[in-house]
């Protein structure tokens, strides 16, 4: 009876918070008040796919839930993003019935690296991606290394990995794994590097036995194809290889199938090879998703087009505290070599917490930026001396650089003073400060 | 006048190594020629030409392979740092490798270099945070530093302590004592760029290696970053971490 008035709770809270703005994880936090292990209580549907990662959880997720609806799949997953404990409560229990039977055929579970331990606890998924372990909100997280270790405890034997082959740190749970493992990766890329271009070098010790680690080829930071002479940890070949990755055009192939891509990133290659070899370890086929990926459009708002001062722009978002994800959109700006003027905000380092901690900008290669297409970068923001301070040790001159407190005077100034296209690089927590004024 | 960064790729952890590049700059800009000398995990260096000695912070597992590694020029690294008194920093966990011993977090023993007498143990919970770190030993300037602290430790036997943090906890875990300080040798928990943050201490050790530093101009970017984040510390909103 418990159950059954958990899981009536959950749906009236829904219904009633939902217009409030309190729908997303309040009701399943009510549900678990009253019934605290409700979730083990549920019949579950075939396949629970869990994703996880430093970077790209959401878009995967949002790619599956699109690729097996496509199919002709039914789907649970968090559309709203709360990937906590009581998020995952909130939309499973309004999937169920009054019963407990969750009648959909897939459940799609974004899970957040330091919580997963906790949320497998009372649901225990078949399927299992993660995608990437970077530095990243050094603020919560601590280290790489130290989430691995976390991570590493929501990795339960039986489990079916879905692993990044290129991520070194990621490709030590397939290590000594007791159920399936599948590998993607990315194969060597006409564009790669024969060595580490970033501003700091994680792929010089194997993460698993700290010998010094060899690699044949970086796709950027320390992704690519490593092996360790000493443990034996290696890029795995993987089973669903990437090919021919035409960033600009769009497309990669995957085992033969050619697939569209909704945004020219190595981000977006890296979530939808994740996807691909997912979907198809679930049955589908190939030429099917890639049926359904052809039209298919991103929903997250990552990348935002606009016009300032009859120029074009586009807004890249990218997460502060996490140098990988600044360094991709750098490597978008540039990437063309057309003439292009670069801002950066960094005004509030987190919204969801306060920190004033600005290290992690000497983590990012900034230094890519000096690349002549750029005719000016902008810094804007609370934290614009922390960048100009950063910028003073790249090979960009003061004559290229232009810094502001206010983001609005950023905006008048680049409105004026522009030139071609204009990049905008900054965070979710800082980036309606800027579209607001556009 | 050489710097010596001691294993910079496997001790090394969010921007550290902007310490040795603002310090090399400073120093510059002050008329001394300076040069950056890497070491790495394998090598003996001869540090009798050392002017200064740089170790960042790194993963626990990192700082394991580090003590090994540090382990054969065990006496070479003494020489330098308590007899010879080469200005030194160590930041984050680099330092714990100097202590008695450290005790890691599944409990098992590590024997430290055994420099100097504090005792290292480790933990499983993780403490992450701003801080602001007022000067405990006479000779740091008067300037609060500002910083960042990643931990997962407890150091214990410090009679020295190099800060009194204002926020977040210190060496212990309890009280406000902080880092370490023995003549020229500086330790704190402290991670990141720490010489970029806080003009004042830059300007402390490029005094300790025998130049006249220019003096700290406010209207620098550098200056004002500081007073930025100072500011934005103290305002911290009540009831956040």
């Amino acid at each position: 009876m418990k159950k059954f008035f958990a899981i009536l709770l959950c749906k009236l809270a829904r219904a009633v918070g939902k217009p409030l703005g309190k729908g997303s994880s309040l009701p399943g936090k009510l549900a678990l008040k009253l019934c605290p292990d409700i979730l083990s209580r549920l019949t579950l549907p075939q396949y629970i796919v869990a994703v996880t990662g430093s970077n790209g959880k959401t878009s995967t997720v949002e790619l599956l839930a699109h690729i097996l609806t496509a199919n002709g799949k039914t789907v649970a997953y968090n559309r709203e993003g709360s990937n906590q404990i009581e998020g995952v409560a909130t939309f499973l229990l309004c999937a169920a019935t009054l019963g407990g039977k969750v009648k959909r055929d897939v459940v799609l579970l974004e899970s957040d690296e330091r919580f997963a331990r906790h949320t497998f606890k009372h649901l225990t998924p078949t399927h299992y991606v993660i995608l990437n372990l970077y530095r990243d909100q050094l603020t919560r997280n601590g280290h790489p290394q130290w989430m691995y270790d976390i991570v590493k405890e929501s990795v339960k034997s039986g489990v079916h990995l879905i692993l990044n082959a290129d991520d070194p740190m990621v490709a030590r749970y397939g290590l000594r794994h007791d159920g399936p493992v599948t590998w993607f990766g990315v194969n060597r890329q006409p564009g790669d590097f024969d060595a580490n271009h970033g501003a700091y070098r994680d792929g010089t010790y194997c993460p698993e036995c700290l010998s010094p680690m060899e690699y044949d080829f970086y796709h950027f930071n320390h992704i690519g194809a490593y092996h360790c002479g000493h443990c034996g940890l290696r890029r795995h070949d993987p089973d669903y290889a990437a090919t021919a990755l035409d960033l600009p055009g769009q497309t990669m192939t995957v085992n033969g199938q050619s697939l569209y891509l909704a945004l020219p990133s190595w981000y977006h290659a890296y979530n939808t090879l994740a996807a691909f070899a997912l979907c198809r370890e679930l049955g589908l086929e190939a030429g099917a998703i890639a049926a359904s990926l052809a039209d298919y459009t991103l929903h997250s708002g990552r990348v935002v087009e606009f016009a300032l001062g009859g120029r074009k722009g586009t807004l890249l978002t990218s997460k502060h505290e996490n140098s990988v994800s600044y360094d991709q959109s750098i490597r978008a700006a540039t990437q063309s070599g057309d003439e292009c003027t670069v801002l950066v905000i960094v005004d509030a380092v987190s919204r969801k917490y306060f920190t004033s901690e600005t290290s992690w900008l000497w983590d990012i290669d900034f230094d890519s930026l000096a690349a002549p297409c750029v005719r000016e970068v902008v810094l804007a923001g609370r934290y614009c001396h922390d960048l100009a301070t950063r910028f003073s040790y790249t090979g960009i001159g003061p004559e290229r650089l232009a810094v502001f407190e206010d983001i609005g005077a950023a905006a008048e100034h680049l409105q004026s003073a522009a030139q071609g296209h204009i990049y905008v690089i900054t965070c979710f927590s800082d980036k309606d400060k800027i579209l607001s004024l556009l | 006048m050489k710097l010596y960064h001691i294993f910079p790729d496997l001790m090394n952890l969010y921007g550290d190594y902007g310490n040795l590049v603002v310090l090399q700059k400073a120093l510059a800009d002050a008329g001394a020629e300076a040069k950056v000398v890497p070491v790495r995990p394998g090598e003996t260096p001869d540090l009798s030409d050392a002017d200064f000695l740089y170790m960042g912070p790194g993963t626990e597992p990192a700082r394991n392979a580090a003590l090994e590694h540090l382990r054969p020029w065990r006496d070479a690294l003494a020489e330098a740092v308590l007899i010879r008194g080469v200005p030194t920093l160590f930041t984050g966990n680099s330092w714990t490798l100097l202590g008695r011993s450290i005790t890691l977090a599944d409990g098992s023993p590590l024997e430290g270099l055994g420099l100097f007498d504090y005792a290292t143990v480790e933990t499983r919970d993780r403490a992450t945070g701003d801080a602001i770190a007022l000067p405990a030993a006479q000779a740091l300037p008067s300037a609060p530093a500002v910083g960042f602290l990643n931990r997962c430790d407890r150091v214990t036997g410090v009679e020295t302590p190099l800060f009194t943090l204002e926020m977040s906890k210190g060496n212990d875990g309890a009280s406000p004592a902080e880092g370490f300080v023995l003549g020229n040798f500086h330790a704190t928990h402290l991670i990141g760029p720490l010489l970029v943050k806080n003009p004042h201490l830059l300007n402390h050790f490029v005094s300790l290696l025998g130049v006249e530093p220019r003096p700290v101009n406010e209207a620098d970017h550098t200056a004002l970053a500081y007073q930025v984040t100072l500011t934005a510390l103290r305002q911290r909103p009540a009831g956040s971490r």
